[in-house]
């Protein structure tokens, strides 16, 4: 029935769904939004399991429910649903928000912060938030929405500050969060040496596509966290250029 | 996102990452694609 179908239009238009719900799935990954996804695939799945099995009653009450299951879903997970219609047309935040001279200043902003924490043996716990959504672990910390300066990041971690508990997030140019809880690893494999800060570096980088920047109160040293893999014992100049290699994908 | 990534075409990479996802996103799409051509058809005949 399908192959009747096909055509160049039919491909066109399925692969514009295609790309639509992808982008939707991605942007929805690691947030509260992953759950409807699942809910639709099963609520989907279950449709066509009574439809082939002629159960007309089920088939009746999935049906009905499903409209108002829809209305359900909007209402809970309206803030993933904006930002997952925003990130549509993006690219990438990096390329499409801001220019390469900018995310050069940027990087430069957070390389001196880092740096100078470190030497300073304050903790840090930096996200750079890349495709998928924080919306999660903004709402567990407190609202800063500032631009991005080397001196508000070394302030927000300065041990007396009120806010340098926790993981600060970086949207762009904004530093759009701090004082955020991250999960914590549920790698058994980590060094037991690891601390709480890192562990939670890590898990937020196993949830999500979020470069973490990872500053130790101990010796200083800085690690950067990508995809659940820790890099440590990083200089400056190494966190930027493993920093522009990231963004640039 | 990578699955538009033209600045360095990794073939290998557009295809495996976020592999299972591409999958599910392309059944549903063909899924919905299939709903909808149906109840236009069916409008039509009515």
């Amino acid at each position: 029935m399908f192959l009747r179908f096909l055509n160049p239009k039919t491909i066109l238009e399925i692969i514009i769904l295609w790309i639509v719900i992808y982008r939707i799935v991605v942007s929805l990954q690691g947030t509260k939004g992953a759950y409807l996804i699942r809910g639709v695939i099963v609520l989907i799945a279950s449709y066509f399991i009574f439809q082939k099995l002629n159960l007309t009653v089920l088939s009746w009450l999935l049906t009905n429910f499903f409209a108002f299951y829809l209305i359900i879903i909007v209402v809970i997970f309206q803030p993933e649903l904006r930002e997952a219609l925003i990130r549509l047309g993006q690219r990438h935040i990096f390329y499409k928000s801001l220019g390469k001279e900018e995310i050069e200043k940027i990087l430069r902003e957070i390389a001196s912060a880092v740096n100078i924490l470190s030497r300073k043996k304050i903790g840090a716990l930096i996200a750079i938030k890349r495709e998928m959504g924080l919306n999660d672990y903004i709402e567990s910390g407190i609202l800063i929405n500032a631009d991005l300066t080397s001196e508000l990041l070394q302030n927000i971690f300065h041990p007396l500050a009120p806010l340098h508990d926790g993981g600060l997030i970086i949207d762009g140019a904004k530093i759009v969060a701090a004082s955020c809880l991250f999960p914590h690893s549920e790698n058994l494999n980590l060094e037991k040496t690891l601390g709480m800060r890192h562990r939670s570096g890590i898990g937020l980088s196993e949830h999500t596509d979020a470069l973490v920047i990872i500053v130790s109160e101990e010796n200083g040293h800085v690690s950067l966290a990508i995809n659940g893999q820790l890099t440590g014992d990083l200089t400056t100049q190494d966190l930027l250029t493993i920093l522009k290699g990231q963004l640039s994908k | 996102m990578r699955f538009f990534k033209l600045r360095k075409i990794n073939l290998k990479e557009l295809i495996t990452y976020n592999f299972w996802l591409k999958i599910v996103s392309l059944i549903l799409g063909i899924i919905v694609w299939l709903y909808v051509s149906n109840e236009i058809t069916k409008g039509v005949k009515i």
